[in-house]
């Protein structure tokens, strides 16, 4: 039991001022599985991922990854420990081409950020880590083109593929869908399942589009006002007569 | 202890100043995000103009009327003209287009009237001195020091109590939320950049009689202004008053406690509140 | 095809900066020296600007911090050159050391807020040291150093002499920036320069990078100002002060803050504007005013770099066409 379990959160409380946003909540996340996070919006799921990386410091409570406390640290030594995290909002190296998005996360897992006077161009290693990422996400071709100029989609992936890049052992996805068209949304659905089967990497993610949720997490959390409304398999929360008052009923079956 | 005070004195007038500049530029980079290097030069004018028309209409307080409006309108000018297009710029272009500006205006003022120094006297019935804790202290300074209160409280008026100053005070908190909510954005930026550089036009004409008005007297104040905002927190109106309260004692104390490193001083209070406290005494987060 | 014709104008430039002396006065040679140290502190300067996203309003205090310590070596101890610059390197290098152990706490306004805070206590410190570096007067009447090669001994009084050894060390330096820009390190300044937030959840310490790179813009800041004040033949407080600081911030929009030459095109603008303009007025800065503000307008990526994007455009446009 204890060895399946990737990430323990212990009454963790995150409060803005007087607002809680995050009320007490505890769970554990299953190592190699899909888990999702689901709520209405406002719930608390992206501060509750941003208390979880290390964004925002929590009020109370305690975190611990891999059986490591985790709860103080700083954004970049929680993701040295490989829990890595995609944003809500695109988050890439705009100015910067496709393959430098990839090769800066891969130069910081590899520990050649302090190479100073070896052209980035010979490493030849990494320049072929970075294509094979690209390859796997479908962006080959795009590989020199600058990030701002590919389509909402493909930025949304680049964000995968940055996170994908430091060798997470846990990877946490906010709202991977978010903004895509209904084609946009297949596609990373089943981008995240391939990388799912082919990594083994543990997946947990926030999601608003719940034909999405029910069709890959294996387990799901439910967050309502801050607090933890209910857990279980996906059959279990359809079912769940608090989760569907806190929908207001409805969207839950589309 | 007759010197403290004095000192004390003379530090509340040049506060009392520095605030009134610095409200100015606080209220520019809090709505429009611009941090308006030219404002120095723009009190400047200010000096040189109330100084030309207190001259030429026989009246300190014509010119104390006037010449701010006049600072104001050529603020609008500038602002419609140079920087509306570099709204969707990084930062550093508004700095460099200030920066010109500022260039500009130096140089006008010399062209204008000369390189040199000018002074103009203080108003009639503000022009003696008063014995005070037994010395004599000018009576122009005391005004200052209690003309910057009174603005204040007046401004404090304009900004909580009319429609006007809300949208400033909204605007200047969350601008995205302002453009949301219907503020005509546009013209909220000229009325700001207006008001803003009317404020520097002010203190100028204010500063006139007290300090000597030359080319160089904007670039000096400028660097104490981006020190006050930044201490009081930028775009906050109590932190301007503050950060100015608090500079103007701190050169003024430094001068008779610690000679030789008063000139460092601002920068050691700068550096000290950023590294304590990331955006200012009453900046928020 | 594109990097051919980027190497050719690079190599046209350096032979031509390299043969120049051979056809110009003692005036055009000094003017070139100055634009040439200039360039190299913008360049410094555009490591934490346009590469790390820092814009430091304080870079002068290396600067002259770097050429205090040429000239106070040079009056005193008479060392040869090249231990002179290294020294003054080292100096400008620890003060970046310390300072941007501060400074690299806050960014963006505040960065910049602090850096001039900084930058302003250094000038206050060489203003009021007067037993060290003369106070406003500064450091004067010290001979230039001998450039002592091992095998050759050089002087450098003359302003042939002078150049080509600036030249050279400037060369070096910009091969120093550029190899650090191309490395895994100035690819994740670079990252930082876009999204310090992102770079964080990828695994790296932001402000130790930022830190670095503080390090490296000082050092280099410093070569510049030992170069400085041996052309100059003088360290004064004007070297330290907030307005020398405006300079390669000036310098490099006006070039352009992406490319990496921008920051040279941009002093060399500047320097030639300067020059041209004071011959026919005293108030040159009115005029520098009424050019810079177009060209911040019309050239939002700087003068080279928005020449650049042209080409580019001219490029594909012409591509499609044929």
């Amino acid at each position: 039991m204890e060895d399946k379990v990737i990430l323990s959160i212990e009454n963790l409380s995150k409060a803005f001022g007087k607002f809680y946003a995050i009320k007490k909540v505890s769970l554990q996340v299953s190592k190699g599985e899909i888990t999702a996070l689901i709520g209405p919006n406002g719930a608390g799921k992206t501060t509750f991922y941003n208390v979880v990386t290390g964004k925002y410091k929590p009020t109370s409570g305690r975190i611990l990854f891999m059986g490591r406390e985790i709860t103080n640290l700083p954004a970049h030594k929680i993701a040295r420990l490989g829990l890595g995290r995609s944003f809500q909002i695109t988050n890439i190296f705009l100015e910067n081409t496709v393959e430098e998005n990839i090769l800066a996360a891969l130069v910081s897992y590899h520990r050649k950020g302090l190479s100073l006077f070896k052209g980035m161009n010979r490493y030849k290693d990494l320049l072929e880590e970075a294509h094979s990422i690209l390859e796997m996400l479908g962006l080959k071709d795009k590989a020199q083109e600058t990030a701002k100029n590919l389509a909402y989609g493909d930025k949304r992936l680049v964000e995968i593929g940055i996170a994908m890049a430091v060798h997470p052992k846990m990877i946490m996805l906010d709202e991977p869908t978010a903004g895509m068209t209904p084609e946009e949304t297949e596609r990373m659905v089943s981008m995240i399942q391939t990388l799912f089967q082919e990594t083994g990497i543990t997946f947990f993610l926030t999601e608003h589009d719940m034909k999405v949720v029910f069709s890959i997490a294996h387990r799901i959390f439910v967050l309502h006002q801050g607090s933890l409304l209910a857990q279980g398999t996906p059959e279990e929360i359809r079912n769940n007569p608090k989760v569907k008052e806190a929908y207001l009923g409805g969207s839950l079956d589309a | 202890m007759e010197t403290l005070l004095i000192n004390i004195l003379n530090g509340l007038c040049y506060g009392m100043l520095l605030f009134i500049i610095s409200l100015g530029l606080t209220i520019i980079f809090g709505v429009m995000g611009v941090l308006n290097f030219a404002h120095g030069s723009f009190y400047m004018l200010g000096a040189y103009l109330g100084l030309w028309l207190a001259l030429h209409l026989h009246s300190f307080w014509l010119a104390l009327l006037v010449a701010p409006l006049l600072v104001g309108a050529l603020g609008a000018i500038s602002e419609i003209a140079l920087l509306r297009p570099l709204y969707n710029r990084d930062v550093s272009f508004q700095l460099l287009l200030t920066f010109g500006v500022l260039l500009i205006l130096d140089d006008a003022v010399k062209l204008i009237w000369g390189a040199g120094y000018h002074s103009i006297d203080a108003p009639k019935g503000l022009s003696g001195t008063v014995h005070l804790l037994g010395s004599t202290y000018p009576v122009y300074r005391l005004f200052i020091a209690i003309i910057g209160p009174v603005i204040a409280v007046v401004l404090w008026f304009f900004f909580h109590k009319t429609a006007w100053g809300k949208m400033i005070r909204a605007a200047a908190m969350d601008r995205e939320m302002a453009s949301a909510i219907g503020i005509n954005v546009p013209l909220l930026f000229t009325a700001v950049f207006f008001f803003g550089t009317l404020l520097a036009g002010m203190a100028g004409v204010l500063a006139a009689p007290l300090r000597a008005v030359g080319p160089a007297m904007g670039d000096n104040i400028i660097i104490a202004a981006f020190i006050v905002v930044v201490v009081g927190g930028l775009g906050s109106f109590v932190g301007a008053f503050a950060g100015a309260i608090v500079l103007g004692l701190v050169e003024a104390l430094g001068v008779q406690f610690v000679p030789h490193l008063q000139m460092a001083l601002p920068y050691m209070l700068l550096a000290l509140v950023l590294l304590v406290r990331p955006r200012g005494l009453f900046g928020s987060e | 095809m594109k990097g051919m014709a980027k190497i050719g104008v690079l190599v046209l430039t350096i032979a031509f900066l390299f043969l120049f002396p051979q056809f110009a006065g003692a005036f055009p040679v000094l003017f070139l020296t100055e634009i040439i140290i200039f360039s190299l502190f913008a360049m410094s300067f555009n490591l934490l600007f346009g590469y790390t996203g820092l814009l430091s309003f304080g870079h002068a205090a290396f600067f002259g911090l770097g050429g205090y310590a040429m000239a106070l070596l040079a009056q005193h101890y008479h060392i040869s050159m090249i231990p002179s610059l290294f020294i003054s390197m080292v100096v400008a290098g620890a003060s970046a050391a310390i300072i941007g152990f501060f400074c690299i706490r806050r960014d963006e306004i505040y960065f910049a807020m602090l850096t001039l805070g900084f930058g302003m206590m250094v000038f206050t410190l060489v203003h009021q040291w007067r037993s060290l570096t003369g106070g406003s007067d500064g450091i004067t009447g010290f001979e230039v150093p001998v450039l002592d090669l091992m095998v050759k001994k050089f002087q450098l009084f003359s302003p042939w002499s002078f150049y080509y050894f600036a030249l050279v060390v400037c060369l070096i330096f910009t091969l120093f920036l550029w190899m650090v820009i191309h490395s895994p390190f100035g690819l994740i300044l670079r990252s930082m320069r876009e999204n310090a937030e992102r770079v964080s959840f990828i695994g790296i310490d932001i402000k130790f990078y930022r830190w670095i790179a503080f390090i490296i813009a000082g050092l280099v800041a410093g070569v510049a100002g030992g170069l400085f004040a041996m052309y100059d033949r003088m360290a004064s407080p004007s070297m330290v002060h907030w307005t020398m600081s405006a300079k390669p911030v000036l310098m490099t929009i006006l070039g352009g803050s992406r490319v990496f030459f921008g920051p040279v095109l941009g002093a060399l603008i500047f320097y030639l504007l300067e020059h041209t303009i004071t011959q026919y007025t005293q108030s040159w800065m009115i005029f520098l005013g009424a050019i810079l503000i177009p060209i911040v307008i019309f050239f939002p990526e700087g003068v080279l770099g928005t020449l650049i994007s042209w080409g580019k455009r001219f490029m594909k446009g012409a591509g499609h066409g044929g």
